[in-house]
């Protein structure tokens, strides 16, 4: 069984988070309640699916203050903003920075729930996304130095014959190298293997420095 | 259908058999016209019997005595405390509600002639006097002992006695004992007074008289008894004198002689709690363990048990209230009413499930006959008084379905039977006319004033005329369209014979019925009964638009707009009062004809009438019969009406309607007031009420209760109520008893109810209780005028203020002090005048924090009563986590609560008001309002309070709004620096000489050197939207608390504002 998402309610009012808390579990969501920003900083749980549902203005480290400490850290869960009051240009400004949604504390309930769902459909798709390529990326990374550079000609599209003239091995190593590759990535062509190592933002182990001597 | 049931000696005669078909018809001849008894019985009970018991809302099943006060109320005790009735609502007083009622169990009552009420407990005796309770002192008793009796002279002395003996009399106020007479120790005297004033007690083998000195015994009276029975009971006599029950004898004394006795068969009746004569002159005895006993002026005795609906054999009391219902209290079998029945009625005891009686006539001798569709034909008798099934003759039909019935003047009786023919019988007659030949089976019977009978049937009228039946004429009765069964017929004054059916209205001149049109020039139609009134006007029944009055071609309507309260009558029966009474299926309307006249002609808009039910004695609502005649007057001038479950009968001339109505009382009024921070408190006043009730500003959720004391019947009770001085109009409140008003504006008012009684008797009087709501200060004209003034001239006031104490400082200087006091109080106004406006407007600077501080627990409240009702949707609700959330919602809500109550008290214009006050209290709650506000403008406030602080002597409104006004001022000025410099500083330290210095302290740009002296004048601002009022406000404020106030630059930067106020001490040899 999966888990219910995981929404973490960040507001440094009790009774309205106590509440907002009450009302997601009712609606289903698994809730975790932080009193402040800094608590929830400390305690990440961040590898939970879910959102983050977080008060606008706080004492110390507001809301625009926690999301900024957040992208620091990568953490990939969505942010919806409930603020006490409509206030425009930080919202606007929330939004710019990649927030889900921005609502006022007594909204109606379904664009709540509304924004919750889509945040957590958002943070749902960009793990198994992620997930997608992190197995890549630990795919890529079992490659061999001499795989990788000839992964990297693969893909941009050279010959057998160039690859082996660039990297000064043989015609015939190149190929067993490519046999290698596509058993290790559980690739059969090269297009899908492009597509691949584009997805994952791969360049290769870097500038391979020409052979000296040549 | 076998309708005979033979008597046992018939039976012997025809088990002879020989043709047992020939003995049959024998037999059936010897019995024509006999009766056949035993199966039917007379239902004659003269009352309506009700009963209350525990669960219709006594605190106890018993009721052991009862008395009726002036205002209507009936109080009875029971052992669980004393009840005050109206009709509907016991109202218990007793010992936790009550203090002074120091033992709940109440054993007897005694109002004297100056309406007070006694109130005898187990172990005690109260008094209730104008409303208050009072405990009588002196009266020495034990806690088993009890006032066993009351008796009064007219002078108003009492004489009491005691259940264990003794006796004492209350003469002008003061308590005494008497000395006991001779008799067995321990066991009480009865106690009562003669028509001269004297006292007498009765005991068993014991009856004597006071003299004033001693007791005077009275063998005699006891001289004729057997010496096994003994006096057992004691009444005072209406007619003066008292009643003495000895052995079998109920004996009447007055002036020392018997003047009257009745005979109580099977006299010893065990212990008699109580004997009571009503006001008929009937006496109940009541006995403790053998029922009840009523015994007639004229000798009859009736012995009432449990079956007969009193409840329980033990009785303690009978007692008339003013309606004349009788109530009988008993212990353990609740209280009961017996209402006086307006009807007798005769219905079956042991009957069959078709009860209808189909149709009722008299004849001249006064027998009445009574037709029932399924239970066959009766008769009543006068000198039978019981009501007995007769039968047809045998020739003429074995039905036991009969449509109508008439007796004729001639002896005659005339029989339509279901689906068959007519009969007649009686006076040498035997006739048989069928069905066919007068056009159906009969639907109408009817005799005119000249001994013809009329029978409708079909659409056709037959007519009868002199002792040969077989000579009729027939008459068909044509509206020109098809159908309509021939309902109606009677003869109006002139001797016009007048016929109806559904499809009109017909009146016969000389050879036929010709139809009678209405004002639209259209036949009347659905008229089931007529009633003529004189030549020109007819009185029309219809069954669905309520009675028509047809004079010469014009219709009127007597309907439910002017209160008639059926829509359907099925006849008209006046008597002769000139009453008319129509059954109905909702029971029997009486109302007077010239009243209904009146109504008809819009001379009235109130049709005066009643509907008379089974709260009356009817033994059914539906009195509407099957086919005319459904009702009769006798000789007697009775009248009698059939119904779905027997027959009634009513003497009109008997028939006792209220001319007061109800007594109407205000039972309580409620009202709220708002209290405190954010509370409310809730008042009761309870009557005495004074003359006007003053009622605070805001005074909320008025409640008036009130009843009108009524116990024929309480439920048929209506109420009016008017609110003079909010609308001048009666408003109907059905049978409500309690007027809400959420909210009064403020004004006089006066409340007034009245109330109309089961006979729609209105007592017009009624009661009314006059108010004042104040107003609040912004809602007086005075106010109103001010604010107006006070926002066009604020500027000058303030000018004015600094103008003012100028000349405050040249009068100091002219040494003239009378004019300075004078002076000083006018600046004082002025001053608490624009403290006042100065709040509002820093107030409107707050608004968008204070907005925050609201939306913070309504957000709360909004999402935890819907987390409540996702939780109500689950299959199992987890109620411990809802009753928590609930916990939540209140304190959010208080939460809420007080940040306006907060917010108002700062907004309220109240007097300088000096009081001993704690500073941090009053910087915190400055600092808790500003909160919101530095939050969003991210300024850091900080509180400092050192060392031990003293109180201060001052007005707590105006300090904070001081403080308010230099916390918004610093806040203001920090608003150019970067966000961590932003840090407010309130400190709060005792200075040397007695005084408390506050300083408020900022990290802003400071003030420049030029600015610094001009600071606190009046309109020197350097914010743009600034009045520049605030700072000289602010000074004078703190001034006018014998403080100081000045500004100064940090020496770190920013500014900082200080005032310093002396502490109490300080103030108080000042």
């Amino acid at each position: 069984m999966t888990p219910s998402p995981m929404v973490r309610v960040v507001d440094d009012d009790e009774s309205f988070r106590t509440a907002v808390s009450r009302f997601l579990r009712a609606s289903g969501y698994s809730v975790r309640a932080y009193g402040s920003a800094a608590e929830f900083l400390a305690d990440s749980t961040w590898q939970l699916p879910g959102c983050i549902l977080l008060d606008l203005e706080m004492p110390e480290l507001d809301g625009l203050a926690v999301q900024e400490a957040l992208k620091t850290a990568q953490c990939p869960l969505p942010i919806v903003f409930l603020s006490g009051r409509g206030d425009i240009p930080r919202s606007v400004m929330a939004m710019r920075r990649g927030a889900e949604d921005f609502l006022t504390k007594e909204c109606a309930h379904e664009s709540l729930l509304e924004a919750i769902q889509r945040a957590v459909v958002r943070d749902a798709a960009d793990r198994k996304m992620s997930a997608r390529l992190a197995e890549l990326r630990s795919k890529l990374a079992r490659l061999s130095e001499r795989e990788q550079e000839v992964l990297r000609e693969v893909v941009r599209g050279k010959l057998n014959k160039q690859i082996a003239a660039d990297l000064g091995i043989h015609e015939r190593t190149v190929k067993l190298h490519r046999t290698n590759l596509t058993t290790k990535l559980r690739i059969q062509s090269v297009a899908e293997l492009t597509r691949l190592v584009q997805e994952a933002g791969w360049t290769g182990p870097g500038p391979v420095a020409f052979p000296k001597g040549q | 259908m076998c309708v005979s049931v033979p008597s046992s000696s018939s039976r012997r005669r025809i088990s002879g058999a020989f043709n047992w078909c020939h003995w049959y018809v024998l037999l059936f001849t010897l019995i024509f016209l006999g009766t056949v008894r035993g199966e039917v019985t007379l239902d004659q009970r003269d009352y309506l019997v009700r009963s209350w018991q525990s669960e219709d809302g006594l605190p106890e099943n018993s009721a052991t005595a009862m008395v009726q006060t002036a205002d209507g109320y009936l109080w009875f005790g029971t052992f669980n405390g004393l009840v005050r009735f109206d009709g509907i609502r016991f109202v218990v007083f007793d010992s936790v509600n009550t203090p002074e009622l120091t033992n709940s169990s109440v054993v007897n009552l005694y109002l004297d002639r100056s309406g007070r009420l006694w109130v005898a407990t187990l172990g005690g005796l109260v008094v209730r006097e104008n409303f208050r309770w009072r405990p009588v002192d002196g009266l020495s008793l034990d806690s088993g002992d009890y006032v066993r009796t009351f008796a009064e002279r007219t002078n108003g002395d009492l004489l009491l006695t005691l259940a264990k003996g003794g006796i004492w009399e209350a003469v002008e106020g003061r308590l005494r004992e008497l000395p006991l007479p001779p008799g067995e120790r321990g066991a009480g005297y009865l106690g009562f007074t003669d028509e001269e004033g004297r006292w007498w007690v009765a005991q068993y083998k014991y009856v004597g008289c006071w003299d004033g000195r001693e007791w005077q015994a009275h063998p005699e009276m006891l001289a004729s008894v057997p010496e096994k029975y003994r006096p057992l009971g004691a009444a005072p006599a209406r007619e003066g004198g008292f009643w003495l029950f000895v052995g079998h004898e109920l004996r009447r004394y007055f002036r020392g002689k018997s003047v009257a006795t009745r005979h109580v068969p099977n006299g010893n009746l065990g212990s008699i709690s109580t004997i009571f004569e009503d006001s008929l002159g009937t006496l109940w005895i009541a006995n403790y363990d053998a029922g009840l006993t009523e015994v007639s002026p004229t000798g009859r005795v009736r012995r009432w048990a449990e079956e007969d609906g009193i409840g329980y054999k033990d009785v303690r009391f009978v007692f008339e209230d003013r309606e004349r219902n009788l109530w009988v209290g008993t212990s353990g079998g609740g209280l009961q009413r017996l209402k006086p029945r307006r009807f007798r009625s005769y219905g079956y005891a042991h009957g069959g499930t078709a009860r209808l009686v189909s149709s009722v006539s008299a004849d001249s001798r006064g027998n009445v006959w009574v037709s029932t569709f399924g239970q066959g034909l009766f008769l009543w008798e006068p000198v039978k008084d019981s009501l007995d099934r007769i039968r047809p003759p045998v020739w003429a039909t074995n039905s036991l379905h009969f449509n109508s019935v008439l007796a004729d003047r001639e002896g005659r009786t005339w029989l339509g039977v279901f689906e068959d023919d007519l009969i007649c019988f009686g006076a040498g007659t035997k006739q048989h006319i069928r069905a066919r030949e007068v056009g159906g089976q009969v639907s109408v019977l009817f005799e005119d004033s000249q001994g013809r009978v009329w029978c409708g049937a079909g659409n056709a009228v037959t007519v009868f005329e002199g002792e040969q039946t077989r000579q009729f004429r027939q008459f068909r009765l044509d509206s020109g369209s098809p159908g309509g069964v021939v309902c109606a017929l009677t003869q109006a004054q002139d001797g016009t014979i007048w016929a109806s059916n559904r499809r009109g209205v017909f009146r016969w001149q000389g050879d036929r019925f010709e139809l009678v049109l209405g004002s639209d020039g259209q036949p009347l139609l659905d008229v089931v009964c007529l009633h003529g009134e004189d030549k020109e006007t007819m009185w029309m029944g219809t069954s669905g638009r309520g009675l028509l009055r047809w004079q010469a071609g014009r219709v009127r309507t007597v309907d439910e707009t002017v209160g008639f309260p059926v829509k359907a009558v099925s006849a008209i029966l006046e008597d002769d009062h000139g009453f008319f009474w129509m059954p109905s299926r909702q029971g029997i309307v009486r109302a007077h004809r010239s009243a209904l006249a009146d109504a008809a002609s819009g001379r009235a808009m109130k049709l005066t009438c009643q509907l008379l039910d089974t709260a009356d004695g009817l033994p059914s609502n539906d009195c509407t019969g099957l086919h005319q005649p459904i009702c009769a007057n006798d000789p007697q001038g009775r009248l009698w009406f059939s119904s779905a479950k027997g027959v009634a009968v009513v003497n009109p001339g008997e028939l006792q309607i209220s001319q007061t109505g109800p007594p109407v009382q205000i039972e309580s009024f409620r009202y709220v007031v708002p209290s405190g921070i954010g509370g409310r408190t809730s008042f009761v006043v309870n009557p005495p009420f004074p003359p006007q009730l003053e009622l605070p500003p805001g005074s909320s959720e008025i409640e008036v209760h009130y009843s009108a004391p009524n116990f024929a019947a309480p439920e048929k009770l209506t109420y009016q109520v008017m609110m003079e001085g909010r609308e001048n109009a009666w408003q109907p409140r059905g049978s409500d008893r309690l007027e809400r008003l959420h909210t009064l504006p403020p004004g006089h008012y006066v409340f007034r109810v009245r109330a109309a009684d089961g006979d729609g008797v209105w007592n017009e009087i009624g009661s009314r209780l006059s108010f004042v709501v104040e107003p609040h200060f912004w809602q007086t004209v005075w106010f109103g005028l001010g604010v107006g003034t006070l926002l066009i001239s604020s500027g000058g006031l303030a000018g004015w203020t600094w103008w003012q104490r100028k000349v405050l400082r040249a009068l100091e200087r002219g040494h003239l002090a009378e004019e300075r006091h004078r002076a000083e109080l006018e600046t004082r106004q002025l001053r608490e005048e624009l403290a006042h406006s100065s709040r509002v407007s820093t107030m409107g600077q707050l608004a968008s924090a204070l907005a925050h501080e609201l939306s913070q627990p309504l957000s709360a409240i909004l999402r935890n009563a819907e987390a409540a009702q996702l939780l109500m949707r689950q299959p199992s609700p987890d109620l411990k986590e809802i009753e928590e959330i609930l916990a939540d919602i209140r304190t959010d809500d208080q939460r809420a609560t007080s940040v306006i109550s907060r917010m108002r008290a700062l907004l309220r214009k109240h007097p300088l008001e000096l009081k001993s006050l704690s500073l941090p209290e009053v910087v915190d709650d400055v600092v808790t309002l500003t909160r919101a506000d530095a939050l969003r403008r991210r300024v850091r406030l900080e509180v400092e309070f050192s060392g031990k602080l003293p109180s201060v002597r001052g007005d707590r409104i105006q300090l904070q709004q001081v403080l308010l006004n230099l916390l918004l001022n610093g806040m203001d000025a920090m608003s150019d620096q970067e966000t961590e410099a932003r840090q407010l500083t309130v400190r709060v330290r005792t200075l040397n000489g007695g005084f408390v210095e506050v300083a408020v302290i900022d990290r802003g740009s400071g003030l420049p050197a030029e600015q610094l002296p001009r600071l606190f004048e009046p309109f020197f601002t350097t914010k743009p939207q600034g009045l520049g009022l605030g700072l000289p406000i602010s000074r004078s404020i703190v001034e006018a608390h014998g403080g100081r106030m000045w500004a100064e630059n940090n020496p770190g930067g920013g500014a900082a504002f200080f005032f310093t106020l002396p502490a109490e001490s300080e103030a108080q040899t000042s």
